[in-house]
């Protein structure tokens, strides 16, 4: 009988071990599912999840940390500031432009639908009415922006902002995670959802960042058309120093080194 | 349990570093699969299960520093959306006997065949098990916690937690020899 139970043991053990490996993920799926819990956080909560299982207080509290931690983890340090300060969403939007790292260069194409948009849409005139303390770069740039809209936005447009600024958090994210395959899906998804936004500026500072990670040719002339057109903007270091505008950065008007 | 770390992505070389959620979800994504799949999700719906598991892990992680309370936390999510997913499927396909809803191991060489086949035979046998038994069978025997942790993780008495798992570890015994017998005969 003993011998039996330690056969049984061992039979135990092994088929056991060889179930564990069976019923874990693949590599592929454990990929594929980090890549869309990247993009589900970075949406932000929908409100649609399942509730944690009920917990005692300090979970709960650590619950309303975790929504905090969300916030800074899919928007970076820029956001976390933001919020402690209470700045506005759409100045967060303006901060994306300060989280993104120098991306890994991958043999891609160019995306051709991303243009670069004129100066003076740049600014729409209810986000640059929001913003604090402009840098004189800025200030220079916001003063040749259509004259302000009265200040009472329509319900609608600020739904379509919002939804802006969040689908833009996701690119962003996508490109500081060196994927900018799926920010230019990103792009193109928002693109399709909401063609004539408010943040057109950072629509496309994004599809030339993304292009650039990319070692798109073309990116680099996109790149430089940008900084000619956009020399005061939040987006201006990033492009040159992602796309590898080096040159460039000494025509740089006084001013726009190191936009914040 | 054996730390999975190692599969996490190297992000050394460029780009930024991984965040604790990433350490977490390569820490803890072997678990939460088996978990859910143990506990009866069925193949189609694994994605979405493991993906609801750990958006809401990510909504409550800060505050967490003892890994076992982190734990059990965990498992109390994976538990609970798995038994939703699970009724979820039972409403939508009430008639669809198990052996629907396991995926038959692909014909695949060697040793991937022989895990393929064990995890077949290892997830039937814990689908055939009411749902506190199956849960001790996945936590002590799967994912080899020891009798004090399961007992921590489901909230039940230590002495409850033993009671179960010598049950379980019987009719397992009983179902591993009836399949190691008609694996014999066949062979």
């Amino acid at each position: 009988m003993t011998r039996l139970d330690d056969e049984l043991d061992a039979d135990e053990a092994l088929i056991l071990g060889q179930a564990r490996r069976g019923l874990g993920p693949t590599n592929t799926d454990e990929q594929r599912l980090l890549q869309n819990l990247r993009v589900q956080i970075a949406l932000g909560p929908s409100g649609q999840l399942s509730e944690a299982p009920k917990s005692p207080w300090p979970w709960r509290i650590a619950g309303t940390l975790g929504v905090i931690g969300a916030v800074a983890l899919s928007g970076g340090l820029g956001y976390q500031k933001g919020l402690k300060a209470g700045i506005a969403q759409q100045n967060q939007a303006r901060l994306l432009a300060n989280a993104l790292p120098v991306g890994s260069a991958l043999p891609a194409q160019p995306n051709p639908e991303l243009t670069v948009p004129a100066a003076p849409e740049r600014v729409s005139p209810s986000i640059a009415k929001s913003l604090p303390a402009p840098s004189a770069a800025r200030a220079r740039s916001e003063a040749s922006a259509p004259s302000a809209a009265p200040s009472a936005a329509p319900a609608p447009a600020a739904l379509g902002l919002d939804e802006e600024v969040r689908q833009l958090r996701r690119v962003e994210r996508a490109i500081r995670e060196s994927n900018p395959r799926l920010a230019l899906v990103l792009l193109a998804e928002l693109k399709r959802e909401i063609p004539k936004g408010q943040l057109l500026e950072e629509r496309c500072a994004a599809g030339i960042l993304a292009d650039c990670q990319l070692g798109a040719d073309a990116a680099v002339a996109r790149a430089r058309a940008f900084v000619e057109k956009h020399a005061g903007s939040a987006y201006t270091t990033r492009v040159i120093e992602i796309c590898g505008l080096e040159s460039k950065r000494n025509s740089l008007p006084p001013g726009t080194d190191r936009p914040r | 349990m054996v730390s999975e770390l190692d599969g996490l992505p190297d992000h050394s070389q460029s780009g930024p570093r991984p965040s604790e959620f990433e350490l977490l979800y390569a820490q803890y994504v072997g678990f939460v699969w088996r978990a859910l799949r143990t506990l009866g999700v069925p193949e189609r719906a694994l994605d979405d299960a493991a993906q609801e598991v750990f958006i809401v892990v990510h909504r409550g992680l800060s505050g967490f520093r003892g890994e076992s309370q982190l734990r059990t936390w965990l498992y109390g999510i994976v538990r609970n959306v798995a038994y939703k997913q699970a009724r979820r499927v039972r409403r939508k396909d009430r008639a669809e006997p198990i052996d629907e809803q396991i995926t038959s191991p692909e014909p695949t060489p060697g040793e991937h065949a022989e895990e393929a086949q064990a995890a077949d035979f290892v997830q039937r046998f814990a689908l055939g098990l009411p749902e506190k038994k199956r849960e001790i069978f996945l936590l002590a025997l799967v994912e080899q916690f020891s009798i004090p942790e399961v007992a921590e993780m489901t909230g039940v008495p230590l002495n409850t937690a033993y009671t179960r798992l010598r049950a379980v570890r019987a009719e397992f015994r009983a179902a591993l020899l009836r399949h190691r017998g008609a694996h014999d005969s066949t062979g």
